[in-house]
């Protein structure tokens, strides 16, 4: 009886290993969401007609709407991620080429989070993910063409680099990859311009701070700071030992184990001397400000409640309205007058801007699955969609005047800038490059528009007067998310390396001039009426803070 | 032959079939740019099969088949050895854009409580299908066709059943629930029975709900929560309703025609201050309020791998058999406890003081998984 009473444990430790999570049957392993008593379920919005677009090396799965994404797909994919990545892994396959990989597209974080492909859950914010085991790539259709390409780039990565290992996985030969070492090439193979520049500003905090994590925290991957300190350790062995030497330890961590005696073999040195070889290193890069004083230890943020904030823009009558991901979502709309903090939508919000008057606002969404704007009222909350005449939303700014909108749309692979009425009929393009172009912000008196297009390496701004287009910065920094003041004075913010701080910009001139005398890098800001609203990033967390220069 | 190498010979034959079915989509070679339809096709994703003689054979797989999309989806699980029956699972999923179907074929034992708890082995094999229209990530209706073959395969302290049983069930579900924030509300409402087709005896009529409101403001959250169930008819033995201790497998069969297996995310009854089963009967109300105070961390949102919560609870159940009162007045018990956040897993330790005359004393209850 005692073997029998085992052995039946030992089944239902089978099948409960079997299963992802625990489930209220032991006896039903299909997945309706009726197994399940509570719960929530994955739910699409709308059928989606699947096709697939088939390169030498892909297979691009995508669906109605997508057809200018997946051949952009293609070409990156093709021309960029795998001709940048394979040669330098090509020693871990047998057979070249090796069976094509599956990419599958969505149009929305929605569709992909309801997605049965992507495998995860209704509340995972990943931009995509790679199934090693079946050698498939699931990824969100990115808002630019610059995303667009680190992602691809990025999961393309795991699956050169993971993938002739994932036998190993399957049946527990041997150690599996640590996800410093998975997650750092996954980054370091991504075009430079392309990676997250919040990820560098967050490494940047904890290389000031000498908190820079061990390998053990770093392998959870739990966020932008392991992401960026994975990248950076990475390219550290990179420069420091040969980029040769990068398959060599991950052929050797995989069949040898994540040990001392592994690295010591290759760098001669063990993981903890790395470790602290590649700390003494960040110390010398991210010296930029160091030595000022942080704004935040003599100030507030004005609503440590509200997690991570983004977005943040001030109405009329000096209500603060901003992005939060204090519900796990991305994100949710909040307007705060004075101490009162209210949620605008039950929408997930993407972007949004005010009406001039400040009664109403225009936000786009996903919530039906494709990106689409809509129309808010601020007194009645009724929410009514806009039939815009162009599709895939990815910012919106309303004119000064409120007879038209801006809109940063892609349509064919990377953003574009249009010009729309407030009910969604397009008046003319502003600009459609091929290169992105994004965060486009009106002058006070409408006649002049400023948007951020990337020069070479770097994002610089561009001047739009309704008729002509003209670069306003330059040099070897990035100059973002530009806004107006009500007196016609620009501001952007300028940097990089992780260290980005609030300028004024002469419009005729773009002479920049900075005014942030302080260590914390500034992700956003937005003028007040007796300063600015920033946002800062700070010790793992981005916030609102109030800034009088 | 023995049942152990008929598994293995089923061993044999699944992995011809997982390698004989056709490796999905065929890719076009490449010619340009020409799209193609989506062909929904299983491919395999994983076998992982095991045999063992040490004398005597033991065999065991898992595997799994998936359309590209995931659209479609085949899983497989099955243990065998030497005198044991073959016990297996054979499950197929098929979403449409708005449905999801599923079919499983199982025959196995299942011990129908917790680990820790009280309960038995039942030997089940048995059909369902299942189908289930997603109107938006919260709300859902659910549909059930069951039959099931169950028979005790060790000894309890009530009578049970040996008999098959043949059901019908509809279930609406609404769940809005927010972790991070601690607030929605949960709940749903079933009508099912069991008809004595397929040569089964059992035919009744069952009706059961349930609702539960979450509060929150700061570190405190607080829960009310409302269940209530009845049959009508002739039913299995040990397939009413229980009530007693943490009921975290469904001994009391709501919201399905047959146990539902083990570790739920969610408790079935919660009865806190009494032993197992302390109260059966065929039809019941039971009321829980819950006071919740996280006390690491700080918030939810700062949780990771580690967070700890203190609640004070009180719990009341009335239960019926026919028209009599199983107890003569509201059963109640009242308590505090710990909920341990390991890792995405909830350890609950509670300690409940029966509020009725007669029991002797408090007592200790241990859950795993989430019972509010």
């Amino acid at each position: 009886m005692k073997k029998n009473l085992s052995f039946k444990f030992l089944f239902l430790f089978c099948l409960s290993l079997a299963l992802t999570s625990p489930v209220q049957s032991a006896v039903e392993l299909s997945n309706t969401g009726a197994e399940y008593r509570f719960g929530q379920v994955k739910a699409l919005s709308r059928p989606l007609s699947w096709r697939k677009l088939t390169t030498p090396h892909f297979e691009i799965f995508f669906y109605q709407g997508l057809e200018e994404l997946a051949q952009r797909s293609a070409r990156i994919l093709e021309e960029e991620a795998f001709g940048r990545v394979f040669p330098d892994f090509r020693s871990l396959y047998t057979l070249t080429p090796y069976r094509k990989i599956r990419v599958i597209l969505f149009a929305s974080r929605k569709e992909y989070q309801n997605s049965q492909a992507s495998g995860l859950s209704l509340t995972d914010t990943s931009e995509g993910v790679a199934h090693i085991l079946i050698n498939r790539l699931v990824v969100i259709g990115q808002p630019t063409f610059r995303d667009l390409r680190g992602v691809l780039t990025h999961e393309i990565t795991h699956l050169i680099t993971i993938g002739p290992f994932r036998n190993n996985l399957l049946y527990g030969v041997t150690d599996g990859v640590p996800g410093w070492i998975a997650e750092g090439l996954a980054e370091y193979y991504m075009p430079a311009e392309t990676r997250f520049p919040n990820r560098e500003v967050a490494l940047r905090d904890v290389v000031l701070r000498d908190e820079v994590d061990k390998l053990s925290t770093i392998s959870t991957v739990s966020g932008n700071l392991h992401y960026a300190e994975a990248w950076s350790l990475i390219d550290y062995l990179a420069r420091t030992y040969g980029k040769d030497k990068l398959v060599v330890m991950l052929e050797a961590v995989v069949k040898q184990g994540h040990r001392d005696q592994t690295f010591k073999r290759i760098f001669g040195r063990s993981l903890e001397e790395l470790w602290t070889d590649w700390r003494e290193e960040l110390k010398t890069i991210y010296q930029a400000g160091a030595d000022l004083p942080p704004f935040t230890g003599e100030n507030e943020a004005l609503f440590p409640d509200y997690q991570s904030q983004y977005a943040v823009k001030t109405g009329p009558g000096g209500e603060v309205f901003f992005l939060s991901t204090h519900l796990g979502r991305i994100y949710d709309l909040y307007m705060a007058d004075g101490t009162q903090v209210r949620k605008l939508t039950e929408q997930t919000v993407l972007d949004y801007d005010l009406a001039p008057d400040g009664r109403e606002l225009v936000f786009l969404s996903d919530e039906e699955g494709e990106r689409r704007l809509y129309r808010l009222d601020l007194t009645s909350g009724v929410v009514v969609p806009i039939a815009a005449e162009i599709t895939n939303p990815i910012e919106v700014a309303w004119s000064p005047q409120g007879d038209c909108l801006v809109v940063a749309a892609n349509l064919k692979g990377d953003t574009d800038l249009f010009l729309l009425t407030p009910d969604g009929r397009l008046l003319e393009v502003v600009a459609d490059s091929e290169e992105d172009e994004t965060a486009p912000a009106w002058k006070a008196d409408g006649q002049q528009l400023v948007y951020v297009a990337s020069k070479g390496s770097y994002d610089q701004l561009y001047l739009w007067d309704g008729e002509t287009t003209r670069q306003l910065t330059g040099g070897n920094e990035h100059h973002r998310s530009p806004v107006w003041d009500g007196d016609g004075k620009l501001y952007c913010l300028t940097g990089e390396h992780g260290y980005y701080r609030p300028a004024a910009v002469d419009p005729a001139t773009g002479t920049v001039t900075t005014f942030w005398p302080y260590r914390e890098s500034v992700l956003e800001l937005a003028p007040a009426e007796d300063g600015f609203f920033l946002i800062l990033y700070n010790d793992k967390r981005a916030e609102i803070y109030r800034f009088q220069p | 032959m023995g049942k152990t190498r008929i598994a293995v010979a089923i061993q044999f034959l699944l992995v011809l079939l997982f390698l004989v079915v056709p490796a999905g989509v065929k890719a076009q070679d490449a010619a340009g740019s020409e799209y193609e339809e989506y062909r929904s096709q299983l491919e395999m994703e994983y076998f992982i099969p095991f045999i063992y003689y040490d004398g005597t054979f033991t065999a065991a797989t898992y595997a799994q088949m998936s359309s590209i999309l995931r659209d479609q989806e085949l899983k497989f699980v099955m243990l065998g050895s030497e005198d044991e029956l073959l016990n297996l699972v054979l499950s197929y999923t098929y979403h449409a854009p708005f449905w999801s179907y599923g079919l499983n074929l199982y025959h196995m034992p299942v011990y129908t409580s917790s680990p820790w708890g009280v309960g038995f082995w039942e030997r089940q094999l048995g059909v369902s299908f299942l189908a289930s229209r997603h109107y938006s990530n919260q709300t859902r209706l659910d549909l059930r066709v069951q039959y099931e073959d169950f028979a005790p395969e060790s000894d309890f302290r009530y009578p049970v059943d040996a008999a098959s049983i043949f059901g019908l069930e509809a279930t609406l579900t609404h769940d809005d629930f927010v972790f991070l924030t601690q607030t929605g509300s949960r709940g749903y409402l079933s009508v099912g029975g069991a008809l004595p087709l397929l040569g089964t005896a059992y035919q009744n009529l069952k009706v059961e709900g349930d609702y539960r409101k979450y509060w929150s403001r700061g570190r405190a959250s607080l829960i009310l929560a409302g269940r209530s169930g009845k049959i009508w008819g002739t039913y299995p033995a040990h397939r009413g309703f229980a009530l007693g201790g943490i009921q975290q497998v469904s001994i009391s069969s709501l919201g399905t025609l047959t146990n539902l297996g083990f570790l739920g995310t969610l408790a079935d009854t919660v009865l806190r201050g009494y032993p197992y089963y302390h109260l059966r009967g065929d039809g019941f109300f039971l009321s829980n309020v819950e006071l919740r105070m996280l006390i690491w961390p700080a918030s939810y949102q700062q949780l990771r791998k580690i967070g700890l919560s203190l609640v004070a609870f009180t719990d009341a159940a009335w239960v019926w058999e026919g028209n009599r009162r199983v107890s003569a007045a509201p059963t109640m018990g009242a308590g505090i406890g710990l909920r341990f956040y390991l890792a995405g897993l909830n350890i609950g330790l509670d300690y409940a003081i029966p509020l009725k005359a007669g029991e002797p004393k408090p007592r200790w209850h241990f859950s795993l998984g989430e019972v509010f």
